[in-house]
């Protein structure tokens, strides 16, 4: 009820005022605000990498194996005397490619399928909730896995399969999300207008009704990266992930694990910054989700 | 007051329908202990409990050959540190001066162990049919035998039986609802193997074949008792009912006790066994423990009595010299061994890039500094540059050979020799692997690097095993990492690899093909004198070396800790086991030096 | 009661075509993309005529829509065959190691929903408050961290630097029992933090409600108001969301399983997938997706049993 209430407002305030809402809304939370710093501050360390990082990520040097942290090698070296410091920043880059790519891809599936199931209902409905039936049916580690088995490994640096996997695993929740919005948005003032008015079924979901759902979006998608990058680490980690010798931090946690007590480094830098990047995106989206919607509660 | 009281109590109801369930689950899913086992029990933690098969025939990985060693034995076995040739079950035998008939005089009073598959379940006495039965077996298809290869075109009449069988499979493919097709009619035999009298038994072959001994020493050509394969059917029945494969029965010193797939196995001292005071030990148990650290731990602990020394422990344990730090020095035995093992990286040399192009080839050799990757903490010195196919130990190895020693310059030059000047226009090379699990192959890691400062640009592709293997059988690896473990202590074995008749589906994963080198093999086969057998070897090897069909890497070496209390406990080239000769000795609280035991 | 039956018999019915598609789909997934399974069954020495010997035992070589028949066939009865790796029945090694799935599961999640409710219900009374932020401050950073993270963590932390429980293994002989202490201590975290969350949504959405301020006003004492009207209601998202947490909880467990070494169902599939081990890497999927499956219509029948406003459709 609220939210029909709230969408009702959409349509009939001006655009422009509601984003610097939003805006205001978001800078007054402060952990929001922090988060959303630290979030850029990580995409520029990903763009500019070459030019932040030390040395070459994947040059080795095996007589330099396993040094402590220092002046030349700010997080130590790996089990090749490979500079950690420089991996963890390349592994930004990573991280942010498959936790965009693959959010990209879960967001246009499930707004598409949900947006279709939603306008049109009956039999494209019900095709649509089967399929999605499945998908969550499925143990979702094991969908991942298996996919990474299935798909073939392309493009630069050989992601593909991966965020690709994550994303095919993870549209559901957003496919049910535009779905439940559609059926609501359907029965609408604007909608009945632009369709009497003679505007065809596309037009009026990408035109009208995907607008409306902006504010879900950009949550989603916050909310989306960070759980692909956790994803990401923790296929690596089982070993289904990025290939040698990219700097994945979930590849380098792995590798770490049996030099706990002897080079606690190789672990603990990408750990945290694994864990950095997932609470700073989870605060994000929580933040944003309270500045879109006020009346919704965080948890 | 009464809402509060309300609250405890319901709480403590779901307290103790936690216990409740606790237990119940619990009690599900402890496994059980098993029967009381005697305090000289031999215990092993290993991750290496993954035996797929007890069926002796059909033995591919390591785990299971472990095993049937304890439970079965053949005509010969090997001196569990020599390696060299012993008698087992057979005392004796007489080899004809053309070297193509091997006559085994089979020991008396050998009897297989006590099992329900025997008429009145009491083992009877083995004799030179069931060498017959079980040898055949291994040239027969139906049983799913891995081992063919090895009497393939040497045993005489075995390829034709192979045949037969196979045509017999073709007609009959759903064999095993047929009652006797497990073997054919006796006629249909393999006629080089060959019954004498009860207690002989002789084997002809087809050309001399030196180290002939020493293959039959194998775990394929262990002795099984025929009625059990009759009971339990080998192939025959759909695999998973309670079949041969899970069900040995064997001369062997041990017995089966208890198989729990990924948590233990119990071997049990055979009353049976023929010799009179082996084995010492009354049991052994091997106990699964995926993590090398979890098993060291138990090490410690005094529950296990061998252990490798894992990552995690390393530096506590361990000097930079690989030789235990103090208290640890005073309280374990620390073992090393060099294994038989190569671990190479193969070029497909029937396709491009590495076909006729030598200079491309030793390029890549040159191009890898193997002291340095032994001396990493990669490998923290265990292990020994290879540079020639043959590791050392064996004759034939050439200890002065460092062909390809580090060279930077000699690599770039090569490779512009090669007509890749800088690694241009050769485009991404794919090296495939098998990694497993999460262990990744750290070696390929380095040998990517080297090769990325010459300027090639390598991309690793891994695999679970099988399909690694068929990539390489396929040709769609061009360059791919693989090892060889000696199947036998002999030269011979590895210098096989570079037969040409050995491309697939043999073993030859490069496929090279040289005839000048095929011809110098069957010249060192005919030749009896080992001295001279040896210098062939190393004439032949140096061929290779040449020609590197292969980026040779290193060769293996193990080490191990034992507690004090263990002595005996067998350590040879090939890693093999024989828990039969191994004693604990409860007494011993310090360990005896190695010449001791 | 009748309607409940109803209900499920008709939920069952709806839920087959679901399975058949993830069975569809697993098939597809392995058995379509390139890999010759017999090869997982042959070592590195093969010859035609055994390959073949094998082929045509384990029923693969006839062409793959007459498999994938034969198997569909076999799998709605929950025969699942052969294990490729180890040629064990992979029902039965299911069922073997399940107990050891459920001895970590099972009271994790129950325990989890315990102390996520009462967490989540003080969090709720104390809104906005210190104890509030605490607990949400927690709870955020127990469902942000990715879990095998938290597993490894808790795993270094106390079990071996302070050497207080044991880091692996599995239960033997009578102290064997903390073995178990570790893996379920971090498998309830996981389920406790996103309950406590849950929890805490739902009861300050009922807190807010008018009734709640009228109870109040007659005078009831706070923890007796909560009690009686808002958890009730409050309990309803939870029940609902109950096939996610079980899913969330065997996800959970795959981690856990591969960090500890703990011989269960997670572990099975994991080493079945890195070895293309078909016959198991379906049968833990199936188990998976019925286990789900059922998770979802208890929680809808629970769901409905308490909400009086809905109906079973």
């Amino acid at each position: 009820m609220a939210q029909v209430a709230e969408e009702n407002l959409h349509a009939r305030r001006p655009r422009r005022s509601y984003w610097r809402d939003v805006w205001l809304r978001l800078r007054r939370n402060k952990l929001a605000m922090v988060s959303l710093v630290y979030v850029v501050l990580l995409g520029g360390v990903a763009l500019a990498a070459p030019l932040v990082q030390r040395h070459d990520p994947i040059v080795q040097d095996l007589e330099q194996a396993t040094q402590a942290p220092s002046r030349t090698h700010l997080f130590g070296t790996d089990l090749y005397g490979r500079d950690i410091f420089s991996r963890v920043v390349h592994g930004t880059r990573i991280a942010l490619i498959v936790g965009i790519i693959a959010t990209a891809v879960a967001i246009v599936i499930g707004v598409t399928f949900g947006g279709i199931a939603g306008y049109f209902g009956g039999f494209v409905d019900q095709a649509v909730i089967f399929v999605y039936s499945v998908v969550a049916t499925f143990p979702s580690l094991l969908f991942i896995l298996a996919l990474t088995n299935a798909l073939p490994p392309v493009g630069e640096p050989k992601l593909f399969k991966v965020y690709l996997a994550i994303g095919l695993s993870s549209w559901v929740g957003m496919c049910r999300l535009t779905r439940n919005l559609f059926r609501s948005f359907r029965e609408q003032e604007y909608v009945l207008a632009a369709r009497a008015l003679g505007a065809g079924p596309l037009r009026i979901i990408f035109g009208h009704m995907v607008p409306n759902m902006t504010g879900f979006i950009v949550v989603a998608i916050a909310g989306g990266i960070a759980g692909a990058i956790a994803a990401e680490a923790g296929i690596s980690f089982l070993g289904f992930g990025v290939a040698p010798p990219n700097p994945s931090w979930g590849v380098m946690v792995s590798d770490g694990r049996s030099y706990l007590q002897a080079a606690w480094w190789m672990i603990v830098c990408p750990a945290v910054a694994t864990l950095l990047a997932v609470f700073a995106f989870n605060l994000l989206a929580d933040g944003l989700r309270d500045a879109f919607d006020p009346r919704h509660e965080t948890v | 007051m009464r809402l509060y009281a309300g609250v405890i109590r319901f709480f403590i109801v779901v307290v103790l329908i936690h216990i409740a369930m606790f237990l119940v689950v619990g009690a599900l899913a402890r496994r059980s202990e098993g029967p009381e086992l005697p305090p000289n029990t031999l215990r092993l933690a290993t991750d290496a409990i993954q035996v797929r098969t007890l069926d002796p025939v059909a033995v591919g990985d390591t785990a299971s050959s472990g095993i049937c060693n304890q439970v079965y034995e053949g005509l010969v076995a090997y001196n569990q540190k020599t390696l060299a040739i012993e008698p087992c079950l057979a005392e004796s035998w007489d080899i004809s001066p053309d070297g193509k008939l091997y006559t085994f005089h089979l020991r008396r009073g050998v009897r297989f162990c006590d099992d329900p598959c025997f008429p009145d379940g009491r083992g009877r006495e083995m004799t030179a049919a069931d060498v017959r039965f079980s040898l055949t077996r291994v040239c027969d298809p139906v049983a799913m035998s891995t081992g063919f290869w090895l009497f393939d075109d040497r045993v005489v009449g075995a390829t034709e039986f192979n045949q037969q069988r196979a045509e017999f499979l073709e007609k009959h493919p759903r064999f095993w609802e047929e009652a006797e097709a497990w073997l054919g009619p006796e006629s249909d035999g393999v006629p080089g193997l060959r019954v004498l009298d009860e207690h002989t038994f002789a084997i002809a072959l087809k050309r001399p074949f030196a180290p002939f001994l020493k293959v039959l020493a194998m775990s394929y050509f262990f002795v099984v008792a025929p009625e059990a394969v009759k009971a339990y059917g080998a192939a025959t029945n759909p695999p998973g009912k309670d079949s041969f494969f899970r069900h040995p029965v064997g001369t062997g010193p041990f017995v089966l006790e208890r198989w729990e797939p990924d948590v233990e196995i119990i071997l049990k001292r055979n009353a049976n066994y023929w010799h009179e005071t082996l084995p010492h030990v009354d049991a052994v148990r091997l106990i699964s423990r995926r993590d090398p650290h979890t098993a060291f731990m138990e090490f410690e602990e005094g529950n296990s009595d061998m252990a490798g020394v894992p990552d995690e422990d390393w530096e506590r344990v361990m000097n930079e010299d690989k030789t235990l730090k103090e208290p640890y020095a005073g309280r374990y035995r620390l073992v090393t061994s060099a294994t038989l093992t190569t671990f190479y990286y193969g070029f497909d040399m029937q396709n491009p890039p590495f076909k006729g192009n030598k200079a491309l080839r030793q390029a890549f050799n040159y191009a890898i500094d193997r002291e340095a990757l032994i001396r990493s903490k990669i490998y923290r010195g265990l292990g020994r540059a290879a540079y020639g196919p043959i590791p050392p130990g064996l004759p034939g190895h050439d200890p002065a050979n460092k062909r390809y020693a580090y060279n930077l310059e000699k690599a770039k030059q090569l490779l512009t020799e090669a007509g890749y000047p800088g690694g241009d226009k050769l485009g991404e090379i794919q090296l495939y692997v098998s990694g497993a699990n999460d262990s990744q192959d750290r070696t390929s890691v380095v040998v990517m690097e080297e090769l990325r400062k010459i300027g090639i640009k390598v991309s690793l592709k891994q695999q679970p095993w099988p399909l690694h293997l068929e990539s390489i059988d396929r040709h769609e690896a061009r360059f791919f990492r693989l090892g060889w473990i000696a199947d036998y202590p002999d030269a011979e074995n590895f210098l096989a690899l570079f037969l040409t008749r050995n491309w697939k589906p043999g073993p030859n994963s490069s496929s090279y093909s040289n005839p000048e080198f095929d011809e110098l093999y069957d010249r060192a086969m005919l030749e009896p004198d080992e001295g001279r057998r040896a210098e062939l070897y190393r004439i032949a090897a140096d061929i290779i070396i040449e020609d590197c069909p292969w980026l040779f890497t290193t060769t293996g070496e193990g080490l191990a800790l034992q507690q004090p209390w263990v002595r005996n406990y067998p350590r040879n080239a090939l890693g093999l086991g024989f828990y039969k000769n191994v004693i604990i000795d409860r007494a011993l609280t310090a360990p005896m030096a190695a010449r001791d035991q | 009661m009748s309607s409940y039956l109803n209900y499920t018999v008709r939920r069952l019915l709806f839920t087959v075509p679901i399975l058949w598609g993830v069975f569809t789909v697993t098939f597809v997934l392995f058995f379509i993309v390139p890999g010759d399974p017999a090869r997982l069954l042959m070592g590195q020495h093969r010859d035609a005529a055994t390959e073949q010997a094998m082929k045509v035992q384990w029923g693969l070589d006839q062409p793959k829509h007459v498999q994938y028949w034969n198997f569909l066939k076999k799998a709605a009865v929950l025969d699942f065959g052969q294990s490729f790796t180890n040629k064990r029945d992979v029902r039965q090694a299911i069922l073997e190691r399940l107990p050891a799935t459920a001895v970590l599961g099972i009271p994790s999640l129950t325990i989890g929903m315990f102390l996520g409710i009462a967490a989540g219900l003080w969090s709720a009374m104390r809104a906005n408050r210190a104890v509030d932020n605490t607990i949400r401050f927690i709870t955020f950073c127990l469902v942000s961290v990715p879990f095998f993270l938290l597993a490894i963590l808790l795993q270094w932390g106390l079990g071996q630097q302070l050497h207080v429980l044991p880091i692996a293994g599995y239960i033997n002989g009578p102290w064997g029992w903390w073995h178990l202490a570790l893996p379920m201590f971090v498998m309830t975290l996981g389920s406790f933090a996103g309950l406590t969350r849950l929890t805490r949504t739902a009861v300050l959405e009922v807190l807010t409600q008018d009734y709640i301020r009228t109870a109040k006003a007659k005078g009831l004492p706070e923890l007796v108001v909560v009690v009686r009207h808002a958890l009730k209601n409050a309990m309803i998202p939870l029940v609902t969301s109950l096939s996610v947490s079980v899913a969330a909880t065997l996800t959970g467990a795959f981690f856990v399983e591969t960090v500890f070494a703990w011989p269960g169902v997670g572990l099975l599939a994991v080493d079945a997938i890195n070895n293309r081990d078909f016959p198991t890497i379906m049968g833990t999927v199936m188990f998976g997706a019925v286990l789900f499956v059922l998770a979802d219509i208890v929680g809808d029948l629970l769901t409905a049993y308490m909400d009086p406003r809905i109906t079973l459709k």
